[in-house]
C-alpha cells in the first residue's frame, strides 16, 4: 500500500513536472503578450500542483495514508481543473460572452464562433440580428472564358475563388458580365442581346433574381430592401438615356419614374435619395411606390470650398453616395491625368472630399473626417464599415477601386477594357494624411483590370454548405 | 445620513468568504446592486452590512481599486483622458486570466457597467488575431463539434489559398 502510494505520487509528480517544463518551453518561444500570459498561468498552476505533490512525500513517509490520499486527490483535481489555466465557458453568463463577441473584429469573431456549439449559437443569433456585417472582398475581373472569379479578401489577406453560374460567365461574348455589386449580390448583365437581361444573383446562396428586360444597359441599380425580399423596390438608371425606372417582384414590367436625369442615388430606410448632377436631391418614398409615387425635391447648397471641377483632358471627378450611421454622405473623388507617356495609365486618383446631407438646412455640410469609419466606394454600391469591426487599426480612410476613365461607366470586363489596359488606380486613401497607397495584393495581370467590392456576410463563414456554384 | 455631516459615509460590504469591506459611499454606489439595495431600503442604518453572497474578497478588492480610481478620475475631470488609459493598462497588466474571469463574474454580479465594458474589451484584445485553437485554450473549452462538423469547416477553408497562379 505504501509502495503503491509512493509510486502514484511519483508518477503524478513526474507528469506535472513534464507538463510544467512543456509550458516553460512554449513560454520562451511565445512572442505575443496574451499567449505569454496564458502560458505563465499554466506554468504557475503546475508549480502549485507540484508543491502539493511534493508535500505528499511527507505523509507517505509517516505512513499517513489518509493525509497522502487527500493531498494526491487535491493535486490530481488541480491538474485536471488547471489543465489549461481556467475554465470559462461553464459559468460565464451568456450576456458576458455576447459583450465580448461584440467587441471582436470580424476575423476574431469567426474564430469565436468556431470554438464550440454554445458560442456558435451566440454568434448565429447576433448574425441574424445584424445580417449585413461581413468581410470586404475585392472581386477581380474574370479571366477569359471562365466562370471563376478571383476575390481578394483584404482582412484575411488571401484569395478566394467565386464561381458564377455558367450561363452568366462562360463566355464574355455569349454570356453575361458582372457589372456591379450590392453587398454579396452580383449584378449580371447579358448585353449582347437586345433587350438587355439584368439579373441579381447571390453567388453564396444561389438565389437569382431576373429583372424584366431593359432596352439599354444600366448605370445604377438600387434596392430598397435586401434583394429577394418580396417588398424590395428595384430602382434603375439606364446608361445612355438616363431613364429612371423601378420594379418590384411580381410586377410585369418596369414603371417609369419621370424624365429627370440623376447622377447617383442611394436607398435608405425605404426611401430613395436621388442625386442630380448639380447635387440637388430628390427624395422618393419607396414604401408604396407602386400605387403612388411621392417625391420631394430639395435644392441643396454645396460647401463653398469644395472644389467642383469640370471633367476635361487633365482632370475629372466622380461622386458616390454612401450611407454612414444613418446619414447620407457625398464622396467626391478627384482624378488627374498622369503625365507618363510610357504607361497607358491615363488618370489617377489624388484626392477625396466628403460632405454630409443636412436636409433640414438644405445643405451639403463639409466633413473633415469619417471618424471611426472606413468607406468602400465602388461601382453601383458603396458602403461604410466601422474600422474596429474590420480590425484594421486604420479609420478615416476610403477604399477605392479602379474605374475606367469615364467616371459614369459602371461596366467592366468589356473586352475592349482589357485589351492593353494597364490600369491600377485603386487603393486606400487616408483622409487624415491626405494620401493614398496601393492595396494591390498580388502583382499579376489581375490587378490591371477593374474590380468591385462585395461584402461576404458572416453567415457564409459558418455555413457548411459549399459557397460555390458547382 | 451621517451624523457628522461632513464626514464621508462608509458602506460595509460582506463577501461570500466572510470578509468585511469598508468602502467610501461614492465608490460603493458604482455597484448597481449596492445602490439599489439602499434605494430599496432607504431607512437602512448607517452601519448596515450589505451581503454579497456571490463575490469573494479577492475580486472585490480588485474591483474597489478600479472603481475608486475611476470615481477620482471623474471628480478630477480626467475621465477619458490618457491618465485613465494608463491606469487601466497598468491595472490589467498584472492580472492573470483566472483573475480576469473572477473580476468579470464579480463585476457582472455587482452590475458595474463601466468596469464590464473595460474587462470585456480587455478580453477581446487578448483574443485579437488568434486561432480557434487558441481561443479554446484561452477559455479552456472543449471542442464539442463532431468530426463531421469539423471536417465541414476544414473543407470550407480548402477553397482558400495563398496567392494566385501566374497569369
Amino acid at each position: 500500500m505504501n509502495e503503491l502510494g509512493v509510486i502514484t505520487v511519483l508518477l503524478a509528480t513526474t507528469q506535472a513536472r513534464l507538463t510544467r517544463n512543456g509550458f516553460k518551453e512554449i513560454l520562451q518561444n511565445k512572442k505575443d503578450d496574451a499567449a505569454k500570459n496564458e502560458m505563465l498561468n499554466c506554468w504557475n498552476d503546475y508549480t502549485v500542483t507540484m508543491d502539493k505533490l511534493s508535500a505528499v512525500h511527507l505523509p507517505s513517509n509517516q505512513k499517513d495514508y489518509k493525509g497522502m490520499i487527500k493531498l494526491v486527490n487535491e493535486a490530481v483535481k488541480m491538474m485536471k481543473d488547471k489543465k489549461i489555466s481556467v475554465y470559462w465557458s461553464s459559468d460565464l453568463p451568456e450576456g458576458i460572452l455576447e459583450m465580448i463577441s461584440k467587441r471582436l473584429a470580424l476575423s476574431d469573431y469567426v474564430s469565436f464562433g468556431n470554438v464550440c456549439k454554445t458560442w456558435r449559437g451566440i454568434v448565429t443569433k447576433a448574425i441574424c440580428a445584424k445580417p449585413s456585417r461581413g468581410f470586404p472582398w475585392l472581386l477581380m475581373s474574370g479571366q477569359y472564358e471562365t466562370t471563376t472569379r478571383s476575390c481578394f479578401s483584404i482582412l484575411e489577406n488571401k484569395m478566394w475563388f467565386l464561381q458564377i453560374p455558367k450561363s452568366y460567365g462562360e463566355c464574355v461574348l455569349s454570356g453575361g458580365c458582372v457589372m456591379g455589386s450590392f453587398e454579396e449580390w452580383l449584378i449580371m448583365v447579358k448585353f449582347h442581346q437586345c433587350p438587355f437581361k439584368i439579373s441579381v444573383i447571390n453567388p453564396l446562396s444561389g438565389v437569382e433574381i431576373h429583372l424584366p428586360p431593359v432596352d439599354e444597359n444600366y448605370r445604377k441599380l438600387m434596392f430598397s430592401k435586401y434583394p429577394g425580399d418580396e417588398n424590395c423596390v428595384y430602382m434603375l438608371f439606364t446608361r445612355l438615356w438616363s431613364k429612371s425606372i423601378f420594379w418590384t417582384l411580381g410586377a410585369q414590367d418596369w414603371c417609369e419614374l419621370g424624365a429627370d436625369r440623376y447622377y447617383d442615388g442611394i436607398s435608405l430606410n425605404g426611401y430613395f435619395y436621388l442625386l442630380y448632377n448639380n447635387n440637388n436631391i430628390r427624395v422618393i418614398d419607396g414604401t408604396n411606390i407602386l400605387s403612388t409615387v411621392t417625391t420631394e425635391l430639395y435644392e441643396v447648397r454645396m460647401p463653398h470650398d469644395l472644389p467642383i471641377q469640370d471633367d476635361d483632358d487633365i482632370s475629372m471627378s466622380s461622386r458616390y453616395l454612401v450611407e454612414l450611421c444613418g446619414e447620407i454622405i457625398l464622396v467626391y473623388r478627384y482624378l488627374r491625368r498622369k503625365h507618363d507617356f510610357h504607361s497607358s495609365i491615363r488618370f489617377e486618383t489624388y484626392d477625396f472630399k466628403i460632405c454630409k446631407l443636412d436636409l433640414s438646412k438644405k445643405a451639403w455640410v463639409a466633413l473633415d473626417s469619417l471618424g471611426d469609419y472606413v468607406l468602400f466606394v465602388s461601382r453601383n454600391c458603396s458602403r461604410s464599415i466601422l474600422a474596429k469591426e474590420l480590425g484594421l487599426g486604420m479609420a478615416n480612410c476610403i477604399y477605392f477601386t479602379y474605374e475606367y476613365d469615364e467616371p459614369m461607366m459602371n461596366e467592366w470586363e468589356f473586352p475592349q477594357c482589357r485589351e492593353g489596359s494597364n490600369q491600377s488606380d485603386w487603393g486606400v486613401f487616408n483622409l487624415e494624411k491626405n494620401h493614398s497607397k496601393s492595396i494591390c495584393p498580388i502583382e499579376t495581370a489581375l490587378n490591371r483590370w477593374p474590380s468591385t467590392w462585395i461584402t461576404v456576410p458572416l453567415w457564409w463563414y459558418f455555413q457548411k454548405k459549399t459557397p460555390l456554384f458547382m | 445620513m451621517s451624523k457628522l455631516g461632513q464626514a464621508k459615509r462608509i458602506i460595509f460590504l460582506k463577501t461570500a468568504d466572510g470578509q468585511l469591506f469598508e468602502v467610501d459611499e461614492p465608490v460603493a454606489m458604482e455597484f448597481e446592486i449596492v445602490k439599489s439595495f439602499f434605494d430599496e431600503n432607504e431607512d437602512a442604518a448607517d452601519d448596515t452590512v450589505v451581503p454579497l453572497p456571490n463575490v469573494s474578497a479577492e475580486p472585490l478588492a480588485g474591483i474597489i481599486e478600479f472603481c475608486k480610481a475611476h470615481v477620482e478620475f471623474r471628480a478630477n475631470g480626467a475621465a477619458g483622458k490618457d491618465e485613465v488609459k494608463k491606469f487601466n493598462a497598468e491595472y490589467i497588466k498584472e492580472k492573470s486570466n483566472e483573475q480576469l474571469k473572477e473580476l468579470i463574474l464579480a463585476a457582472n454580479y455587482l452590475n458595474i457597467k463601466e468596469m464590464l465594458d473595460f474587462l470585456t474589451e480587455t478580453i477581446a484584445n487578448r483574443l485579437k488575431n488568434k486561432s480557434v485553437e487558441y481561443v479554446r485554450a484561452f477559455f479552456g473549452i472543449e471542442n464539442d463539434f463532431t468530426p463531421q462538423e469539423e471536417e465541414a469547416v476544414r473543407k470550407e477553408y480548402e477553397w482558400a489559398f495563398e496567392g494566385v497562379d501566374e497569369d
